[in-house]
């Protein structure tokens, strides 16, 4: 029995000692390797110019794909442990609650800060202050099938009579709504998310008063919103088929160039499922909004970028992430993303390089828009809007009046952000 | 039954425990005692390789604990006798270390204001807003940098200015005012310069200057905390006039300045614009310009943890806002599990004596396809249902009840249809389990039972009615009150199907859903809706929930049978 | 049952025979028509997945169920060029093996602790199972956030099981085995007659042989189920993974999957299907395997006749 327990403890020391030895390896290389926390979409789309570039460099980029439902709060928990990325990948609205949970830091694009545009940098900003490099921008505006449409709706009146006539097609949830694409709407009735001041959204609500009842109105209208086609509660191949569909008299769509190439292939739709066939691009028009309640449309706009952790600077690898963050910046590599994916890069000198008409369309009706806002209380914002927008379209404001009802929820929202 | 125990009984039992230790042990095979050692020696060799890890940096706290336990695990095993925590020990040391230990942290953040802008530690949160007072001065040229070292290893900036091309202006300064200040080189200095083009982008820039070393790529990247630390000040006092800081990819240096100053001896930051002052405000966990004032004005928007107290329970009882929607959703949750369990049951137990019959043919087939929804991981089979409820689109409403455009079934989006639709899918999730369950316990009630009720004359349905049912619910209940427990909780049947929708109330301050069953409704609270996380609410809901929950099933247990047998 | 059909064949078949169709109706007919009608309930959303999963990429089968036959979305998930940015097939080998040490390990340890609380009399004996069970009813739902603070504690001083290893996601899984599977076990254990181990005993057996050689075979019934509901439970969970894991090439199948669906204007329902059905396959055919023991190991615990 002795022996065995002695035998016993040396092997314990010696698998110990073993242990330690592969353990001890990987600490050296840490330094040069760099953890990026995004999507999958993100990484498909940056992945190959970004490990060539940092071969070529001598850094290790380690991209964790995350789901994207639940990588800002598994960033935000993680980062303080110490165990969090050191870039994160995500939507440019993410910044105030990153901020607001401390878990990010300024970053400066030094000499290539002239090369984005004033709206993607303010949409990484917090008063004033960058916090994140821009990667892509995105926003909506009116796709039409020119099959169709030989000439697309410009005036007022021609685009209510087009909703009107049921060949507009927003793809938005019946519970949830989505506020996001209805700004092509609500904001030609002189609404805005929030008021503006000095080209910056302030943290009071724009959507009520006189002209909140007028849009509600027109919501709850019968030749109104309520003759928006939901593609069946923004079912992917319902948007796209009918859209495609010679026989379907829906032929505008309130999307983003996300849309473009899925229309570009086959769907069905529809019980019995018509099988539609895919567009060319040729066939696909894009452009600006017209506008329903007389005054400008202002879309969001809608950026892409990477922050750094708040514990990089001053770390061991504090230049490292920065050179990665800076290369992800480079007209370089956001050129290498516009050609694998076309994305529409922040980098205006990659722009420059854009001539896929189709998204030179988008940047034409996006001069308009505005960045979303980035406060902590955002995801609120959203919900209750577009919740509210839902509620009337389908008729269910609870015993109200749409106007009352929409001026109810605006009320509630403005006191909920107004006590955070 | 032990209580019942005659003591003669008792001396029985007594005298047998006595002979089963003696017994026990007595002869070990050697097998078997290899085998222990093995085992032991494998954990020990962990904890040792553990504890040299800790020991190495110089965690004593927790070396001293893993050893206490390893200390403790061996003598369990080494000592004779005590054999139930011989055999509860690695069980119960896991449940420790991973469940209870869950359990004490939610416990914990009940009392605190964990949540979107109270994330980390104090420390933490002074860093990051350290960080966000350095501006860089975007009017302030971007100037070309060659970082490099004096003699004593001490790092400087050598810069330059190219915003005239034909005429670069240099400058060189360190971290210390005083021995190295930052200026414009001399005349004298500037003979010693070499230029050259920047590793950057080739821009001709000032390489290298006598008396110091410029640092090579790979040096750079060796002391790069040190470097993008380094702040070379622009005056004597560097709060004032500011400093140079590297870029993050380390080519160029640009002027930055503290819009805010910490002070650590006051705790307090002072805003450079205006010279207001900001407090660290312990009761509240911001710094802010009142103590103790929730609405006066704060620094900045990042706060820290900090202990709250009651807090969250007050809200929970307090709260209007939370109040009114919390009756309604504490009311669907005990209908929802109560209808989940009676529904599944009532269905399975049916199933059960219907194919308790030999003479059925392809009798495994069907219990094989009946039992299909339990073999199948339940998210996806909820994400498919889901699919399928959809109002316009949805498989249920288009093909199998084939309805036309405007008589659709709102499956997900009305409150009482929505419930419904819950309901049914978690009966499909359910059902297969009382059936196996019920078929179980059915096969085990002895024959003679049913045998001479049948010669007394009892009908069929008497038979379920006064013999097998009763007999049943005995037997079962503990299942049932388990099954009860677990839907209180069904987090992942009510989020991947409603998410708690259709949405109630948009005059409320909180989502209170349709569907929201209490754990889903935490679950808002503390990850997604409102004002942003609020960890301490969710925790402290969390807290609640087990109370009641674990209320009702340890008083459930104690009337069923399940205490008396444990005796 | 099994045995008792075994024993008298052709009693029953002469039985059926001499039934007249009628009665065949009235007795057994309509509990076909009852099987059939809630095997299709059962059936239906599995097919629903089945047929989606053979639609072309991205077309959420509406209408009509197996109206095409296109096998490209297995064949894309396991084409080897997509498996750099995919890993599928790594991810259905590391489901695998993650589910299988972790089902394996489990009945294990609360195999043992089932073993204690019904053969022995210790004190904590009625508190020590009661809180076990209640244990197991705390919402975790800030398991997220606790699971961080204690793995990225532990990876500073014990990288072997903390965030990014497999050790660290197996000894969650396990922290919480002890609590779901020993009360079920406790009961089964306790069907087995004690007379068994006090006969071994005066043979002089020790209590390791008896355990080990005597009283696991005899509950080889509920090991079977505890083995598999832990599989299960281990396939079906993507959260703790996503947590605990660093790198793609860790992720098991349920976590990878969401990466089909997860944002709002790429869902790719076709292929998430696909994945489904390869995810849902491995644990349906071992339901099958083992259904024989499911039912007695289920109800043996609770039902003591």
């Amino acid at each position: 029995m002795k022996i065995l327990k002695r035998t016993a403890a040396l092997a314990a020391v010696a698998v110990a000692a073993t242990a330690l030895l592969a353990v001890s390896v990987p600490a050296q290389a840490a330094t040069s390797t760099v953890t990026i926390w995004g999507d999958q979409n993100t990484h498909d789309a940056i992945f190959p110019s970004l490990s060539k570039w940092a071969k070529t460099n001598k850094i290790t980029v380690n991209y964790v794909v995350k789901d994207f439902g639940q990588l800002r709060a598994q960033s935000i928990t993680a980062i303080p442990t110490g165990s969090g990325p050191d870039i994160i990948a995500g939507a440019h609205d993410w910044t105030g609650k990153l901020l607001g949970a401390g878990v990010i830091a300024p970053v400066s694009l030094g000499a290539n800060a002239k090369n984005f545009s004033k709206e993607a940098l303010s949409g990484f900003s917090v008063y004033g202050k960058l916090y994140g490099v821009p990667s892509w921008t995105e926003n909506i505006a009116l796709v039409y099938n020119k099959n169709k449409v030989s000439k697309p709706a410009a005036t007022t009146a021609e685009w209510k009579k087009a909703i009107a006539d049921g060949t507009v097609e927003v793809g938005f949830n019946a519970t949830n709504g989505d506020p996001y694409h209805f700004a092509a709407l609500d904001t030609s009735f002189g609404l805005s998310q929030y008021k503006r001041l000095n080209g910056a959204w302030t943290s009071q609500i724009g959507e009520g008063g006189a002209n909140g009842a007028k849009f509600a109105d027109w919501l709850a209208a019968a030749d109104g919103g309520k003759a928006l086609n939901s593609g069946n509660s923004g079912d992917w191949d319902t948007l796209n088929g009918q859209l495609q569909d010679p026989n379907s008299k829906v032929a505008y769509w309130i999307t983003g160039p996300w849309a473009i190439s899925a229309l570009e292939s086959d769907h069905a739709y529809g019980k019995p499922a018509v099988k539609t066939t895919a567009l060319k691009p040729s066939e696909i028009g894009v452009t600006v909004f017209p506008s329903v309640g007389g005054s400008a449309v202002h879309q969001f706009s809608g950026v892409r970028g990477y922050w750094e952790s708040v514990k990089v600077p001053g770390s061991a690898k504090a230049l490292v992430v920065g050179k990665v963050l800076n290369a992800l910046a480079s007209s370089d590599i956001q050129s290498a993303v516009y050609n694998l994916k076309q994305l529409i890069p922040a980098n205006q000198v990659s722009v420059a390089k854009v001539k896929d008409p189709i998204l030179l369309g988008f940047g034409k009706a996006g001069k308009a828009a505005y960045p979303m806002a980035s406060f902590v209380f955002q995801d609120t914002t959203w919900s209750t809007l577009g919740k509210a927008e839902a509620a009337i379209i389908s008729g269910n404001t609870q015993g109200k009046t749409p106007a009352d009802f929409w001026q109810a929820a605006i009320d509630t929202l403005q006191s909920t952000i107004d006590n955070s | 039954m032990a209580e019942q125990q005659t003591p003669e009984q008792k001396a029985r039992a007594k005298a047998r425990a006595k002979l089963s230790r003696k017994l026990e042990g007595g002869v070990p095979s050697l097998r078997g005692t290899l085998i222990k050692i093995a085992f032991l020696a494998l954990a020990d060799a962990g904890a040792l390789f553990a504890s040299m890890l800790l020991i190495a940096q110089h965690q004593w706290l927790y070396f001293s604990v893993l050893l206490g336990a390893t200390l403790l695990i061996n003598w369990v095993y080494l000592r004779k006798g005590n054999l139930p925590a011989k055999y509860l020990a690695p069980g119960v040391v896991l449940l420790i270390c991973f469940q209870i230990s869950i359990v004490f942290f939610s416990g914990f953040i009940a009392f605190t204001n964990y949540g979107a802008l109270h994330n980390g530690s104090k420390e933490d949160a002074i860093t990051s807003i350290k960080l966000s007072a350095s501006v860089t001065d975007t009017n302030a040229p971007f100037l070309y940098v060659s970082p490099v070292e004096d003699s004593q290893k001490k790092v400087a900036f050598l810069a330059t200015d190219t915003t005239d091309a034909n005429n670069p202006v240099i400058y060189l300064g360190g971290a210390d005012w005083n021995t190295l200040a930052w200026h414009q080189l001399t005349a004298a200095e500037l003979a010693t310069v070499k230029m050259g083009p920047s590793p950057a982008d080739g821009t001709e820039i000032a390489l290298s200057i006598q008396g110091f070393k410029t640092l090579s790529m790979d040096q750079v990247i060796a002391r790069q905390a040190e470097l993008s630390s380094l702040k070379v000040p622009l005056g004597t006092n560097v709060d004032k006039a500011g400093f140079m800081a590297l870029d993050p990819s380390a080519t160029g240096v640009q002027r930055t300045f503290y819009d805010a100053i910490y002070n650590a001896k006051s705790d307090t930051f002072t805003r450079q614009s205006d010279g207001k002052v900001f407090y660290a405000d312990e009761s509240i966990g911001f710094f802010d310009a009142k103590k103790g004032d929730q609405k006066s004005e704060r620094i900045s928007d990042t706060g820290w943890r900090v202990n709250i107290g009651m807090g969250n329970f007050n809200r929970i009882f307090g709260d209007k806002s939370l109040q009114k929607p919390l009756l309604g959703i504490f009311s669907w949750t005990l209908v929802f599990a109560l209808t989940s369990v009676v529904s599944t049951f009532v269905v399975g137990l049916a199933l059960a004596f219907l194919f308790n019959d030999d003479r059925i043919r392809g009798k495994k087939i069907y219990r094989s396809i009946m039992i299909l929804p339990y073999a199948f991981p339940a998210f996806l089979s909820a994400y498919v249902w889901k699919g399928m409820f959809n109002t316009d689109a949805g498989f249920i409403n288009t093909s199998i009840l084939n309805l036309h455009k405007g008589h659709m079934i709102p499956w997900l989006t009305d409150p009482t249809w929505a419930k419904f639709a819950i309901l049914l899918c978690n009966l499909w999730l359910g059902f297969p389990y009382m059936f196996l369950i019920t078929t179980g316990a059915l096969q085990a009630i002895p024959s003679e039972l049913t045998e001479s009720a049948m010669i007394d004359g009892a009908t069929n349905w008497q038979q379920f009615r006064l013999i097998k049912l009763p007999l049943l619910l005995i037997s079962l209940a503990p299942l049932l009150i388990s099954s009860f427990a677990f839907n209180f909780n069904n987090f992942t049947v009510i989020y991947l199907i409603t998410g708690g929708g259709p949405s109630g109330d948009p005059s409320l301050r909180v989502d209170a859903g349709g569907t929201d069953i209490l754990i889903s409704f935490v679950y808002k609270i503390a990850f997604s809706t409102g004002v942003g996380a609020d960890y301490g609410l969710a925790s402290a809901f969390s807290v609640l929930i087990f109370f009641i929950v674990g209320g009702i099933s340890f008083f459930s247990f104690r009337r069923t049978q399940f205490l008396e047998d444990l005796a | 049952m099994t045995t008792l059909n075994e024993l008298e064949p052709t009693a029953r078949v002469i039985k059926q025979r001499r039934m007249s169709p009628l009665k065949w109706v009235r007795t057994l007919g309509w509990k076909h028509v009852v099987g059939i009608a809630v095997s299709l309930y059962a059936l239906f959303p599995i097919l629903y997945i089945l047929s989606t999963s053979l639609t072309k990429a991205g077309s959420v089968s509406s209408g009509v169920l197996f109206s095409d036959f296109f096998f490209g979305n297995y064949t894309a998930l396991f084409d080897p060029a997509k498996q750099h940015d995919r890993p599928f097939t790594q991810w259905v080998i590391n489901t695998v093996v993650i589910a299988s040490i972790n089902s394996l390990a489990s009945v294990f340890i609360s195999a043992l602790a089932a073993y204690a609380f019904s053969r022995m009399r210790f004190v904590g004996r009625r508190g020590g199972l009661m809180t076990l069970i209640l244990i197991q009813m705390f919402p975790s739902i800030l398991g997220l956030v606790a699971i961080y603070g204690i793995l990225s504690e532990i990876t500073k001083y014990f990288p072997p099981l903390g965030l990014g290893s497999l050790g660290g996601l197996i000894m969650i899984y396990l922290g919480g085995s002890l609590g779901g599977g020993t009360y079920l076990m406790y009961g089964f254990f306790n069907t087995v007659p004690k007379e068994l181990d006090e006969a071994a005993k005066i043979d002089g057996a020790t209590h390791t042989q008896i355990y080990f050689k005597i009283i696991l075979r005899l509950v080889a019934p509920i090991l079977a189920v505890q083995a598999l509901l832990s599989f299960i439970g281990t396939v079906s969970d993507y959260i703790l993974p996503s947590v605990v894991f660093n790198k793609p090439e860790q992720y098991t199948l349920a976590l990878g999957l969401q990466f089909f669906i997860d944002q709002p204007y790429s869902q790719n329902w076709a292929m998430f299907c696909a994945g489904a059905v390869i995810t849902a396959t491995p644990v349906v055919a071992l339901f099958m395997f083992l259904q024989r023991f499911i039912t007695s190991g289920l109800t043996g615990g609770a039902v003591k006749g």
